[in-house]
């Protein structure tokens, strides 16, 4: 094994070492040889110049300084700085003083349009079921339905418009019943009243016509044409006698 | 309200006491560090670059630095002024390897002012100095900072740029270069 420490000031050695050396001789001797060797350094002479103070003090002022003092108050540089930021700001609210916003350029705030333009209707269509007491069916366009049966519709949209459903037979608005218009995003709505509710067409017979808009703009009402702008679906079904 | 007194500085008072009082703008104190240490400074300076002009030198700005920029020493003063003069070594040596002129011979009498020079007047501690002056630089230091100037193997380790359980290795090596040279010249 290695021994490094041999030869080291006995100041250095630590327990383990100096154990080591009490319990063996022969390393203590090896370990004084090593040590009495590397003091042999120490009695190495300086032939050279002694030197004094005022060498020290000479040479200090002559070859120094040594260390760059550090400048005082650099913050004074950035004053200059600071004012021209500020005279920049002193401008900017100077120049801005008669600065008026363009919307009331003539003294009074114009109301802006609302912006009616939501979405752009791709295609609709409906899908329609008939509900009675024992459970539902789907309904194909053309079918019957009982008088003791409702119908249930649903109104699919790709892009998004304002939707309307109404009778085309009697020019009548199904939904939404109360004249808002209803905005829809892409996606598959039942429709009716109060959220959802099934239509009930019982009080008639023979055939009738739904129709689905959905169109740019809101639709008052029921329109007599299909309105620029709005693309439909029809849906026929029969109410039987 | 107990007041300690501060303790009166003398000639024989520690060196980091003689240190704290230069820092207190007392001139005399670092006085006394000079004639303490100037000797020890140049002896390792001189064998370090192996000029005895450059040396002188090394000494005079080791001492130097301390005076004006007077470092707060956490440590021990020893160890604060063989850094500065370790640090002053290396690049004496550097500018000296740049001026190649007249190289300094490994063996033989050497140029006025070197270790070799002076072994070769047949001074007792001859084969000593000259072994010396053919270990390579990092050795040297090592075993002088170390053996001759007294510097714990922490200190050594942090001139050197080396971690303290380096330098156990470092110095059995050293001796054994050193005592191969010695060998060889035998």
């Amino acid at each position: 094994m290695q021994q490094n420490w041999l030869g080291l000031r006995p100041e250095d050695l630590g327990d383990h070492e100096r154990t080591q050396l009490e319990r063996d001789l022969q390393l203590s001797a090896i370990h004084r040889a090593e040590l009495t060797f590397g003091q042999n350094l120490e009695s190495l002479p300086y032939p050279g110049r002694v030197v004094v103070l005022d060498d020290i003090r000479t040479y200090a002022d002559r070859m120094g300084p040594f260390s760059k003092k550090k400048r005082p108050m650099t913050w004074i540089y950035g004053l200059p700085l600071v004012g021209v930021v500020f005279g920049m700001l002193l401008i900017l609210a100077l120049t801005n003083q008669r600065g008026k916003n363009p919307a009331t350029l003539d003294g009074v705030a114009t109301p802006q349009p609302e912006y009616n333009l939501v979405g752009e209707p791709e295609a609709v269509s409906i899908t329609a079921w008939a509900v009675q007491r024992t459970g539902e069916r789907p309904l194909i366009a053309g079918e019957d339905i009982q008088r003791s049966e409702r119908l249930g519709l649903q109104v699919s949209v790709k892009g998004s418009g304002h939707v309307v459903v109404g009778d085309l037979n009697r020019a009548k608005r199904l939904f939404p019943v109360d004249g808002r218009p209803l905005f829809l995003e892409e996606g598959a709505y039942k429709v009716g009243r109060d959220g959802f509710e099934f239509f009930d067409f019982g009080g008639r017979t023979g055939p009738v016509a739904l129709r689905a808009l959905s169109c740019v703009d809101p639709v008052q009402d029921w329109p007599a044409m299909v309105p620029q702008g709005c693309i439909y679906s029809d849906f026929e079904f029969q109410v039987a006698q | 309200m107990l007041i300690t007194p501060l303790e009166k500085i003398t000639e024989d008072s520690s060196d980091e006491a003689l240190w704290e009082g230069f820092l207190r703008e007392d001139d005399i104190p670092f006085l006394w560090l000079v004639e303490r240490y100037r000797e020890q400074v140049g002896s390792f300076a001189w064998r370090m670059v192996r000029d005895l002009g450059v040396a002188e030198q090394v000494v005079l700005e080791t001492f130097a630095r301390l005076y004006e920029i007077r470092p707060r020493n956490t440590g021990r003063f020893r160890h604060l002024l063989f850094q500065q003069a370790h640090m002053l070594c290396v690049l004496a040596k550097e500018k000296l390897m740049k001026r190649t002129s007249e190289p300094t011979p490994a063996f033989g009498g050497g140029r006025p002012g070197t270790p070799e020079e002076a072994a070769s007047r047949g001074e007792e501690r001859w084969r000593l100095e000259l072994g010396l002056g053919n270990i390579p630089e990092g050795h040297r230091a090592c075993l002088l900072l170390y053996y001759a100037h007294q510097l714990d193997p922490a200190e050594v380790a942090q001139i050197l740029d080396m971690r303290s359980h380096q330098i156990p290795g470092q110095l059995a090596y050293a001796r054994r270069l050193l005592r191969d040279q010695l060998r060889m010249d035998t």
